[in-house]
């Protein structure tokens, strides 16, 4: 059966959402609620401007004031509602389909992966588009007031629409991954809500002297203040809507890739291209995160701790996460192990569909990172402040060496990299083990625990070890080992660790050295274990399977 | 067409298929008979391309259903025993999203609806809002679909469950109505009487098993092991009796009032030489002929009932 070119071009999936979508009144209660929602913020802030202005309270009124105002209160609300009606429409795109009972007859049409997601994702997308077009009168009064400009305007609509597109990625992966939508809507809710309050919080972290800042032009309520703003992009300029024109694209492909994978009835591989997204995504992230400078400011030194604490840890977990999330193997067939480590080592190997390659892939991306990091940090200094002394340091640089000189010594950037390896070897290891054991969302969440066990347990003992006077001596004491952020810390800074209890007798290891040996012993525990029980369970199936009768048979 | 290799499914600790193999040749329609939770579902949707076999090897046309799954997407018809349908959607809109699924041309698919509408007997319904339509118009309406793509083989699960008996007939007709197409049919069934009219293979299975596969008329020889005769007389029946007692390869003769059932070991008795015998005798022969075995007592004699 030959396929037309207008054939291909089309996608059914988005045809049928469309017309069901706008079918009934469903659509325009939305509609009417959505325009009711602005034209009653409008009304009511114009109200207060009038009765301001009649009872002469504030005699100099500046029209422009108004437009301004208007304008940030039209797209404040419409960044809110986008924020709030993508999950609620593009969530359920798939979950539905299993609640219904048609997925299955979906499955079995020759639609691929991607004209089902793209579809999904596009006719939930499309809808608020349609929505956003319907403020373009209101936007259109601002522009009539003053006080904004056209590109102000036009960027604002061009971010929410990208923010929208963002935030629909992440409901259809969230829809993928589970079967059921109230399940789905509550995941992308949270997954929403934990974005923009960490986009915040992170351009907290790099600059408090100002919001804006390449992580906080990610965040939509930020970037409507500041939408003109250049941004300071290490010594340059760039315009304010250059991370998100790039990051939200690339995100929302990275979701849509991992949607598509995780697709039941669907075997494609996608592993290349996610694993190649992250990768890419958290490099520009860190560059991005790095990349603000603020002279003469200096990290407080509470903050310390925290971002010491959150960048190896919560990277490494993310990492780890994401590797098993994308390796197939275990959950399917045994598969040795050994196998994938010796096979692994094909730099091909990398992106594969399989866990085999993925500690490959795991040191590569630490190595990325820290070179991303040490190298930022070194050259946004040099660039920033051409000094050597602590102020004005950008976040990592700052965290890294906190008060020293600012050139990293080359030993110390090595045993960075060695201990955030280490700890991303270990999670995989234990990960593998959970996923050998029962399945891959065991292996998740023994990464999960551990990264928590390792962060919490660790911190508390730290907090009791200073207000203790820095004795040291108690066993628990010992746990603070486990610690990959105490380890980092103490490359830096090895004073402040001198008093900590070790086994052996002085002179005692580098702090570093013994966390990193100690997740290496657990990474070779992790994949010994679990490369046993697939040689175990793989003789247990290549045995014939012999039924009790015909084994009576054969011994009469 | 439809080959399956030592077919093995398991759910954890659960085996749902054991060891499955069967053969379909083109125009075969074969009746996948047995009681709930047997694993017929699982066998059905293993073809389908919606589950992994854990073991063994399911071919549509040479093409390996795990391997090639876009392939034989492409050539088989999947209806499932439980399915649902789209809301604010009509039947002609139904059925042209599933003929774009199927990559089926712009300008053909048209012709293509209005055809399988015909066939299903649902050209009045064309413009009916589909969650409107009743259970078995519904049934029909998902076999139109089925068969957009002018599929070789059709996985049909349970295509008549939960339908009233004339919903269950129209279903039944319009499976004969494939079968005359040339059609390769895998149909599963719970109730018997549904597969006997139109399926030249059956299997029964049971708790994963395919305890018998093949011929339905060979299964039938096979299970009843020898021609069986049952004789009506008007009276003498003890004198019969004894008299069909003493023929070479009996194996029973069962008295029920003034019916007479002679069960023979082999195929080869001359049912003429038996009513000679009787009628020599001067026993007076109401009637005559040979035991009709159906696919109820095909099944009730080789399974076990362990599932039921």
């Amino acid at each position: 059966m030959t396929v037309g070119f207008l054939d291909r071009l089309q996608n059914p999936v988005l045809s049928k959402d469309l017309r069901t979508r706008m079918r009934g009144a469903k659509a325009f209660v939305v509609q009417g609620v959505y325009v009711g929602v602005l034209v009653v913020m409008i009304g009511l802030s114009y109200l207060m401007w009038w009765l301001v202005h009649r009872a002469g309270v504030s005699p100099l009124i500046i029209s422009s004031d108004v437009g301004r105002r208007f304008y940030l209160l039209i797209f404040m609300t419409q960044a809110a509602l986008v924020a709030l009606i993508t999950p609620a429409l593009i969530a359920g795109a798939i979950t539905l389909e299993h609640e219904q009972r048609t997925y299955e007859l979906l499955a079995c049409t020759r639609l691929v992966p991607r004209t089902i997601v793209a579809g999904k994702l596009l006719s939930g997308w499309l809808f608020v588009v349609m929505l956003l077009t319907c403020s373009l009168p209101m936007a259109a009064l601002c522009l009539m007031f003053g006080g904004v400009s056209v590109p102000e305007i036009f960027w604002s609509y061009f971010m929410l629409c990208l923010f929208a597109l963002f935030f629909g990625s992440m409901a259809v992966l969230c829809s993928s991954l589970l079967k059921r939508s109230a399940l789905a809507v509550v995941l992308t809710y949270a997954a929403v809500f934990s974005y923009l309050i960490t986009t915040v919080v992170i351009q907290a972290f790099a600059s408090q002297a100002s919001p804006w800042g390449a992580v906080g032009a990610l965040n939509p309520f930020v970037f409507i203040f500041y939408s003109t703003e250049p941004l300071s992009f290490f010594s340059f300029s760039i315009p304010g809507w250059l991370p998100g024109v790039v990051l939200l694209p690339l995100a929302s492909v990275l979701f849509l890739n991992w949607a598509m994978e995780r697709l039941p009835h669907f075997t494609v591989n996608r592993a290349f291209a996610i694993r190649g997204l992250f990768a890419l995504l958290v490099v520009v992230l860190t560059v991005l995160a790095v990349s603000h400078n603020a002279p003469g400011y200096l990290i407080p030194s509470s903050y310390q701790f925290l971002a010491s604490a959150v960048i190896p840890g919560s990277t490494a977990l993310l990492l780890a996460a994401l590797l098993l999330a994308t390796g197939n193997a275990p959950n399917h067939r045994p598969h040795s192990l050994l196998g994938w480590m010796v096979s692994g080592l094909h730099p091909r190997r990398i992106f594969s569909n399989e866990l085999r390659g993925g500690w490959v892939y795991m040191i590569l991306l630490a190595g990325l990172f820290a070179g991303a990091l040490l190298t930022n940090a070194t050259v946004g200094t040099s660039a920033a402040t051409g000094s050597t002394s602590g102020a004005g340091l950008p976040l990592p640089a700052a965290v890294a060496k906190p008060g020293g000189s600012l050139a990293l010594a080359a030993a110390d950037a090595w045993h960075i990299f060695a201990l955030i390896g280490a700890v991303l070897l270990c999670y995989s290891g234990l990960g593998a083990l959970g996923a050998a054991l029962r399945s891959r969302t065991v292996g998740i969440v023994l990464i999960l625990a551990l990264f928590v066990l390792s962060h919490l347990v660790p911190g508390a003992v730290w907090i009791a070890y200073n207000s203790s006077g820095a004795s040291g001596g108690e066993p628990i004491h010992y746990s603070l080992y486990l610690a990959p952020y105490v380890g980092l810390s103490a490359i830096c800074h090895p004073s402040l660790y001198n008093g900590l209890p070790f086994v052996l007798a002085p002179p005692a290891p580098p702090i570093w050295a013994v966390t990193a040996i100690t997740y290496l012993l657990l990474a070779m525990v992790g994949f010994g274990l679990a490369e046993i029980l697939y040689q175990t369970r793989r003789k247990n199936i290549a045995k014939p399977q012999v039924s009790p009768q015909e084994g009576a048979q054969a011994g009469a | 067409m439809l080959t399956i290799e030592h077919l093995r499914k398991d759910y954890g600790n659960l085996t749902a298929v054991k060891d499955l193999s069967l053969h379909l040749e083109k125009g075969d329609v074969y009746g996948f008979i047995g009681p709930n939770g047997a694993g017929k579902t699982t066998t059905i949707k293993v073809c389908a391309t919606l589950l992994e076999p854990t073991q063994g090897k399911v071919y549509v046309e040479g093409f390996d259903v795990t391997k090639k799954t876009n392939e034989v997407r492409g050539m088989i018809g999947y209806m499932p025993d439980f399915f649902g349908v789209y809301d604010d959607i009509m039947v002609w809109e139904y059925l042209d999203f599933f003929a774009a699924a199927y990559k089926i041309p712009r300008e053909r698919r048209q012709t293509i609806i209005d055809d399988v509408l015909e066939l299903t007997d649902l050209t009045g319904k064309r413009d009916i809002y589909v969650e409107a339509l009743s259970r078995g118009m519904k049934q029909r309406l998902c076999l139109a679909k089925t068969l957009l793509h002018d599929p070789k083989v059709l996985l049909l699960d349970e295509p008549a469950s939960g339908l009233d008996p004339r919903a269950r007939v129209e279903i039944k007709e319009l499976l004969k109505e494939l079968k005359t197409m040339g059609k390769t049919i895998l149909v599963s069934s719970h109730i018997l009487p549904e597969l006997a009219d139109f399926c030249n293979k059956i299997g029964i299975i049971e708790q994963g098993e395919l305890i018998v596969s093949g011929d339905v008329g060979e299964i039938m020889r096979k299970v009843q092991g020898g021609k069986g005769l049952q004789i009506t007389l008007l009276a003498d029946v003890e004198k019969a009796v004894a008299l069909l007692s003493q023929l070479p390869k009996v194996k029973s003769v069962e008295q029920d009032n003034l019916c007479v059932c002679v069960q023979f070991s082999t195929d080869e008795v001359e049912n003429s030489e038996v009513l000679q015998l009787l009628i020599k005798n001067g026993l007076q022969v109401q009637s005559f002929s040979e035991t009709q075995v159906d696919l109820e007592d095909i099944f009730m004699k080789v399974t076990r009932g362990v599932v039921s």
